[in-house]
C-alpha cells in the first residue's frame, strides 16, 4: 500500500511537471495568435480592438499579454474545472469534446493492434529462441530487418495504394460509413471493423518486429539460465519447459513493456492515422500542429502525457505483481 | 578402490576385484565444442573432455578436481546426459544412453540428478519453493496427489533440515546455504541413484560449507546415493570423498585417479604435486615434508590448441623429450592410475603425518 502511494505521488509530480513544461514551451513559440482573431472580431462586431481582444482571450481562456505566471494560473484553474479551452480554428468545439471523439477511436485501434502484435511477437519470438537455426529463424530475421528499415508511413502508403486505390477493398478515409447509425448494431460494428482494418494492419506490421526481437532476447536469456538446465536434466519434457518455464518467465518484462507501449501509442501515429484519415488522436495532432491550433495541440499533448504517466504507473505495479523479486520493500 | 578402467589399447585393467557392477560408466568419452571463427576459417575444436573413462559404483563418492577450464563441469554435464559426447559411450546400468528408449531415458533422468553451483540461478525466481519442489514430484507421477506430494516434500525437507514453513517463500528470500539445501531436497525427491554436485559449496560462506558437506555425506550414507563431487578445492574433496575416489583433470584429460586419501598423501603426477604445493597446510609436520615444485610456466595453455605430447609438458619441471611428442596413457601406479611417462622415476612424495 505504501509502495502504491509512493508510486502515485511520483506520478502526480510527473503530471505537474508535464503540465508546466507543455504550457511554457508552447508559450515560448513566436507570434500572438489572438491578435489576428481580435482584429477580425473587432471589424465584424464593430467594437474596439481592446474589447475584442479581451473577448477572444476569454473565449480561448488564454491571454498572451498577461505575464506568463498569470497565464499559467488561468490555465491551471481551467484544468481543475475540466476546461481545456476551445479549438482556435473551430470555436464551436471545445478541446474536451474533440478528445472525447478522437480518443476512443485511437484506443480502439491501438489496443487491437497491440494485442495482435503482442501475441504474434510472443509466439514467434519464443519460436526463434528455441530454433536457433533454420528457415523459420532466417525468414523472421529477414522480415524484421526489412520492416524496421521502412518507416511506418511508407507501409501505410503502400497498403493504401494496393487495397484502397487498386483493389478498392477498403474505404479511403473516416472511421465508419455514413450509411450506418452509430450504436450497438451489427452494421455499425462491421463498418467500424471494416474501416479500421488498414490502420491496424499497418500498426501490426510495423510493431511486431520489435516484439519478436524483445521476446527472443528475453527467451534466450531464460533458456540459458540454470533452472531451465536443471529442469531439462530432470527430464521435464521440452513442451512443458517452453510453456511453464521459458514463456512465463520471459514474458514478465514483456508485459510491462506492453503497458508502456500502450501509453506511448495513445498519441497515435500522426502519419499513419493521417494517411488513412482515421480521425483519432494522431490525425488531430497532425491537424492541430499544421494549422497552428495551439490550444487543441496543448490539450492533445496533455492527454497523451497523462496516458504515458498512467501506463508507467500500471507497468510499475504490474511488474511488482508478476515478479516476486520486485516485491515492495 | 573399486574402479575398472579401460586404458587406450590396453584392455580392461582390473584395479580391484569388485563384484559390484558400476551404475554409471564412461567409456573413452570425448566432448569437443566447435567454435565458429568466421565464414572461411575452420571452426576451432575445443576438447573440454578428452578420452575419459571411469566407473561410478552404487553409493560411491567420486571427487573430480581440476583448475577452472579443465572440463570438470563439462564432464558433469556429460554424466547427467545433458551433453551428447562427440565420441565414446555412457552406460547407465550397462545400457548405452544413446540407445535408450523414451521410457528408459525418463527413468535415467530421474535416477541421475544435478545440483548446481549457483543455487540462486538454479531455482525458478518467480515460483515459490512449494512449486519448485512439488512440481517435479507431481509431474513425474512419484505421488498420486497433492497431499502425498506435500508429504514427500516434507520428508525431504526434514532430511535436509529445512523447516516446513520455508515452503511458501521465494528463492531470493532464503540464504545461500538454505537454497543449496533446497537443491539437495529437489534432487533427492527424484529418488536418484547418483547426484552430480557441481561445486555445490563454492558460493557458500566458508562457515556453512561443512554443514552442506555433512548433508551430502548423510545422504550418501542413509539413502545410498552415489555422488560425483566436482570441485577445485582439495580440502572439501578429501572431506566428502573420505573413502571414495578422486579424479584429477588437466586440460580435459584425466591425469590421476585413485583413492582420495592415498592419492593426496602420495601424489604421483607432477601436476597434482604442483597443485598441492599451492595449498597451505596447517599441519607443520606435513608442511615440512612438502616440497616446492617450480613450474616452468604459470599460464595454462589454451584448450583450443593443447600442447602436443603430454599436455602438461610446457609447465612440467620434469619434462623430457618423450613428453613433448608422445601422449602418456593412464597406467596403473601405486594402486591408482597416473598418466605420466616418468612417474616411476620421479621422487616419491609422502604427505602423511607420521603420528
Amino acid at each position: 500500500m505504501n509502495y502504491f502511494l509512493r508510486k502515485l505521488g511520483t506520478s502526480l509530480l510527473n503530471l505537474i511537471a508535464v503540465v508546466v513544461t507543455i504550457f511554457i514551451v508552447l508559450r515560448m513559440m513566436p507570434g500572438d495568435i489572438i491578435e489576428p482573431m481580435a482584429r477580425e472580431e473587432a471589424s465584424r462586431l464593430g467594437i474596439t480592438y481592446e474589447e475584442a481582444y479581451e473577448r477572444v482571450a476569454d473565449r480561448y481562456n488564454y491571454n498572451p499579454q498577461e505575464p506568463i505566471y498569470q497565464q499559467l494560473v488561468r490555465y491551471v484553474k481551467g484544468l481543475l474545472r475540466g476546461d481545456l479551452g476551445t479549438s482556435m480554428l473551430n470555436p464551436k468545439n471545445t478541446v474536451v469534446s474533440i478528445l472525447s471523439v478522437a480518443l476512443p477511436w485511437t484506443i480502439f485501434v491501438v489496443s487491437i493492434s497491440l494485442i495482435i502484435s503482442f501475441i504474434l511477437g510472443m509466439q514467434l519470438g519464443a519460436l526463434m529462441a528455441i530454433r536457433k537455426r533454420g528457415i523459420i529463424n532466417n525468414s523472421i530475421t529477414f522480415y524484421v530487418t526489412i520492416v524496421s528499415a521502412i518507416p511506418s508511413y511508407i507501409i501505410a502508403i503502400i497498403l493504401s495504394i494496393i487495397f484502397v486505390y487498386q483493389l478498392r477493398l477498403f474505404p479511403k478515409s473516416g472511421v465508419y460509413s455514413i450509411d450506418v447509425t452509430p450504436g450497438f448494431n451489427m452494421p455499425f460494428i462491421l463498418s467500424v471493423l471494416h474501416y479500421s482494418v488498414l490502420p491496424i494492419t499497418t500498426y501490426v506490421i510495423t510493431s511486431t518486429g520489435g516484439w519478436i526481437l524483445n521476446m527472443k532476447g528475453s527467451s534466450v536469456h531464460v533458456l540459458g539460465s540454470d533452472y531451465v538446465f536443471a529442469a531439462q536434466a530432470r527430464g521435464i519434457p521440452e513442451k512443458i519447459i517452453m510453456r511453464r518455464y521459458m514463456k512465463k518467465n520471459a514474458m514478465i518484462p514483456m508485459i510491462t513493456i506492453l503497458a508502456m507501449a500502450f501509453g506511448g501509442m495513445i498519441g497515435g501515429a500522426p502519419l499513419i492515422e493521417g494517411q488513412f484519415q482515421y480521425l483519432g488522436m494522431g490525425a488531430y495532432l497532425a491537424k492541430a500542429l499544421g494549422e497552428r491550433d495551439f490550444i487543441l495541440y496543448q490539450g492533445l499533448l496533455l492527454c497523451i502525457s497523462i496516458s504515458v504517466i498512467l501506463a508507467n504507473l500500471v507497468a510499475d505495479l504490474l511488474y511488482s505483481k508478476l515478479d516476486p523479486r520486485i516485491r515492495l520493500e | 578402490m573399486h574402479a575398472i578402467i579401460r586404458c587406450q589399447g590396453k584392455g580392461l585393467l582390473h584395479m580391484n576385484d569388485d563384484p559390484r557392477k558400476p551404475i554409471m560408466s564412461l567409456r573413452n568419452v570425448d566432448m569437443y565444442y566447435e567454435i565458429k571463427r568466421g565464414l572461411l576459417k575452420q571452426p576451432a575444436r575445443i576438447g573440454a573432455v578428452v578420452d575419459v573413462s571411469l566407473d561410478i559404483h552404487e553409493g560411491e563418492v567420486l571427487a573430480v578436481v581440476g583448475e577452472s577450464g579443465c572440463g570438470k563441469t563439462t564432464l558433469g554435464n556429460v554424466i547427467i546426459g545433458m551433453l551428447k559426447p562427440t565420441r565414446g559411450q555412457i552406460l547407465y546400468n550397462g545400457k548405452d544412453l544413446s540407445q535408450m528408449t523414451r521410457q528408459e531415458l525418463k527413468e535415467f533422468r530421474s535416477s541421475v540428478q544435478l545440483v548446481q553451483q549457483d543455487s540462486y540461478a538454479a531455482l525458478n525466481p518467480v515460483k515459490t519453493l512449494y512449486h519448485s519442489l512439488c512440481g517435479p514430484v507431481l509431474h513425474k507421477k512419484l505421488a498420486r496427489n497433492k497431499a502425498e506430494a506435500l508429504k514427500m516434500v516434507h520428508e525431504a525437507l526434514d532430511m535436509v533440515e529445512i523447516s516446513h514453513e520455508e515452503l511458501d517463500k521465494y528463492p531470493h528470500e532464503l540464504s545461500g546455504g538454505q537454497r543449496q539445501r533446497i537443491l539437495m531436497a529437489r534432487a533427492i525427491l527424484m529418488r536418484p541413484k547418483l547426484i552430480v554436485a557441481d561445486e555445490p559449496v563454492s558460493m557458500i560462506d566458508v562457515s556453512l560449507r561443512i554443514s552442506i558437506l555433512n548433508l551430502m555425506a548423510k545422504l550418501n550414507k542413509t539413502l545410498n546415493i552415489a555422488f560425483v563431487y566436482i570441485t577445485h578445492d582439495f580440502g572439501t574433496a578429501r572431506y566428502i570423498a573420505r573413502n571414495g575416489n578422486i579424479c584429477i583433470m588437466y586440460l580435459g584429460k584425466m591425469v590421476e585417479y585413485g583413492n582420495v586419501q592415498r592419492v593426496l598423501e602420495h601424489p604421483s603426477h607432477p601436476y597434482l604435486q604442483a597443485l598441492l604445493t599451492a595449498v597451505p597446510v596447517p599441519d607443520p609436520e606435513i608442511a615440512k615434508k612438502k616440497r616446492n615444485l617450480p613450474l616452468k610456466s604459470i599460464e595454462m595453455p589454451s584448450v583450443a590448441a593443447p600442447p602436443p605430447g603430454c599436455r602438461f609438458h610446457p609447465r612440467c619441471p620434469y619434462s623430457v623429450d618423450i613428453c613433448e611428442t608422445e601422449e602418456p596413457v593412464l597406467l596403473e601406479h601405486n594402486e591408482g592410475l597416473c598418466a605420466c611417462h616418468r612417474v616411476k622415476e620421479l621422487p616419491q612424495w609422502s604427505l602423511r603425518a607420521d603420528r
